[in-house]
């Protein structure tokens, strides 16, 4: 490590670091400043309203269901996700015919624009005409056409299935880095020591990979948290804001209903949850390492 | 080398039952939208038990390739190339530069920068645009491409930071310190020997980046309008504005997706080194 002259530095720091600081640090600070205001864009005076918005956020029902819903699908998507991209890991970590064909085809889902996702499940969610009810139709396994999408619980639950399909091969992806990164000798040791191969998975391979799981986990999870694109396309927060995730709460609120103050509060509330769960994340694989 | 691994034939029929299931699983669901963009209308809607239309057309492609009804959607085709192109090249540029730094030098407050660089990761879009959309409109940007250009910059910078300093860590010292001895200058040394030993290194970040920015909807849904949509907001005005037009839906779907999943196949390998020398670390 050496140090750098300061003329030299400020040149190749400077302007990267000014992009920074007006998409992300001039924003946050001055979002903060609207959540204290009465902000609404059509109205020509924004009068300064204290904690006002905050305290409206704990009597906002809508808030309040919209966290439910939210932390729901974080923590099923997610735990789903991680399951079965570790399922395709280990599938794509044998020695197989087409192995490379898989390996390819798995950019597919990751590569769709969230959007093209989001239209895509609803054309086949779609009750009358979609091929999810013709597929299980032909089957047998239902008898009529089912609304995917219209009850609230049921449309959460099909929105996280669009999800998983979309963001598991990006996991997938990380953890076969992790799988490949580990050395063969070690599975060679523990077959000496006559290791089956459940053994060999809990002792070596889950241990092994487990910083790459940690960081698939968290990113996942901050991602998660911060979904948008899919409840635009797929259900626009409905039927009945069964699927209203939280950031699309926020945008309704702010562009919709017009009110910039409560959408940068709520959008701040939103900052220091995902602040707060990413910390207790790192925390926790912390102490673990002690 | 002795791996005694018995391998039954129940273990391999498994193994390729699950190969079989995964692809149906991912490519299925894709290819139902390629086939219900060339199914005729009254195919798509009979309810027919078949799987593949009997008379398959491109009408609709040709609809937004080249009809007068394609036009709006042909622009936001043109703008997003026009967008993520240059978004990409000033964050590759300036990222670099950066990336450097921090992978190269110490200096007072690098620390909380990385920290900084994090943090910008888990901030929610919404918590940042309403003062971007504020700003936009007092500067006259909102709606226009520069606008947009500017905010994805900003936007990807942080991530392109990030890969790339990886990349650069992993570099032997050794290399520049002879040539700080044969008396290079710091820009010399990063453009004459850094830069063309990382360029797989740039060219996967590079990628990574046009790909993201091609896909982003948030931010553009927001900022632009008739003027600079982007390919994203265009496919999703033909399932809210109005009636759902699900053929047309498909087919712009189809089309939108063409450019980044032809880079992320031709282009794998870099991908993912580039997403595992970003994240996996």
């Amino acid at each position: 490590m050496k140090n750098l002259s300061r003329k030299n530095l400020i040149t190749l720091l400077l302007p990267s670091f000014l992009f920074i600081i007006f998409v992300f640090a001039v924003p946050i600070f001055y979002s903060i400043f609207i959540s204290l205001h009465h902000y609404n864009i059509l109205l020509p005076y924004h009068p300064f309203v204290g904690f006002k918005n905050y305290i409206k956020l704990f009597q906002d029902s809508v808030f309040w269901s919209s966290l439910k819903i939210t932390l729901y699908f974080v923590v099923v998507a997610v735990t789903i996700e991680l399951s079965l991209a570790m399922l395709i890991a280990l599938l794509l970590n044998q020695d197989f015919k087409g192995r490379e064909f898989l390996r390819v085809i798995l950019m597919v889902p990751w590569a769709v624009p969230w959007v093209v996702n989001g239209i895509m499940w609803k054309w086949i969610f779609n009750s009358e005409f979609g091929v999810l009810n013709k597929l299980l139709l032909q089957i047998g396994i239902i008898e009529k056409n089912i609304k995917w999408l219209g009850k609230p619980f049921l449309a959460l639950n099909m929105m996280i299935f669009a999800d998983v399909w979309k963001e598991t091969p990006f996991i997938a992806i990380l953890l076969l880095a992790g799988l490949q990164a580990i050395p063969i000798d070690y599975y060679e040791a523990a077959e000496i020591e006559g290791a089956n191969s459940w053994v060999k998975f809990c002792r070596i391979t889950l241990p092994l990979l487990k910083p790459v799981t940690f960081v698939a986990l968290s990113l996942r999870t901050i991602w998660a948290f911060k979904s948008f694109d899919l409840v635009y396309a797929l259900t626009q927060g409905g039927p009945s804001q069964g699927t209203n995730l939280l950031n699309f709460y926020i945008y309704q609120t702010t562009f919709s209903h017009l009110d910039f103050g409560y959408g940068a509060t709520l959008s701040l509330v939103l900052t220091i949850i995902i602040l707060v769960i990413t910390l207790l994340f790192y925390k926790f694989i912390l102490t673990e390492e002690e | 080398m002795i791996r005694k691994r018995k391998k039954n034939t129940l273990f391999k029929v498994l193994i390729y039952l699950s190969a079989v299931v995964l692809t149906l699983y991912i490519l299925g669901p894709f290819l139902w939208m390629f086939i219900s963009s060339i199914s005729p209308e009254i195919e798509l809607i009979s309810g027919s038990r078949k799987w593949f239309p009997s008379n398959p057309t491109l009408k609709r492609y040709e609809a937004l390739i080249n009809k007068v009804e394609g036009a709006r959607f042909r622009t936001a085709f043109f703008n997003s190339l026009i967008v993520a192109t240059i978004s990409t090249i000033l964050t590759m540029f300036f990222g670099t530069l950066a990336a450097y730094c921090y992978a190269r030098f110490k200096f007072k407050g690098k620390k909380s920068m990385v920290l900084g660089i994090l943090f910008t990761q888990m901030l929610p879009g919404a918590a940042i645009v309403i003062p971007i959309y504020l700003f936009m409109s007092s500067l006259n940007l909102l709606d226009t491409k520069v606008g947009l250009i500017l905010v994805y910059t900003g936007f990807i910078m942080p991530v392109a930071i990030w890969i790339l300093k990886n990349y650069f860590i992993s570099i032997p010292q050794e290399i520049e310190e002879a040539a700080i001895i044969d008396g290079a200058t710091t820009f010399q040394i990063l453009f004459r020997i850094i830069i063309p030993l990382v360029t797989p290194a740039l060219f996967a970040t590079g990628l990574y980046s046009f790909i993201t920015t091609w896909n982003e909807f948030f931010f553009a849904l927001i900022l632009t309008g008739s003027n600079s949509k982007t390919i994203p907001v265009a496919i999703t005005e033909f399932s809210t504005q109005g009636g759902v037009d699900y053929g047309m839906m498909c087919t712009a779907g189809v089309i939108g997706s063409i450019i980044p999943l032809v880079i992320a196949i031709i282009f794998k390998d870099y991908l993912v080194s580039g997403l595992t020398a970003g994240w996996a670390k």
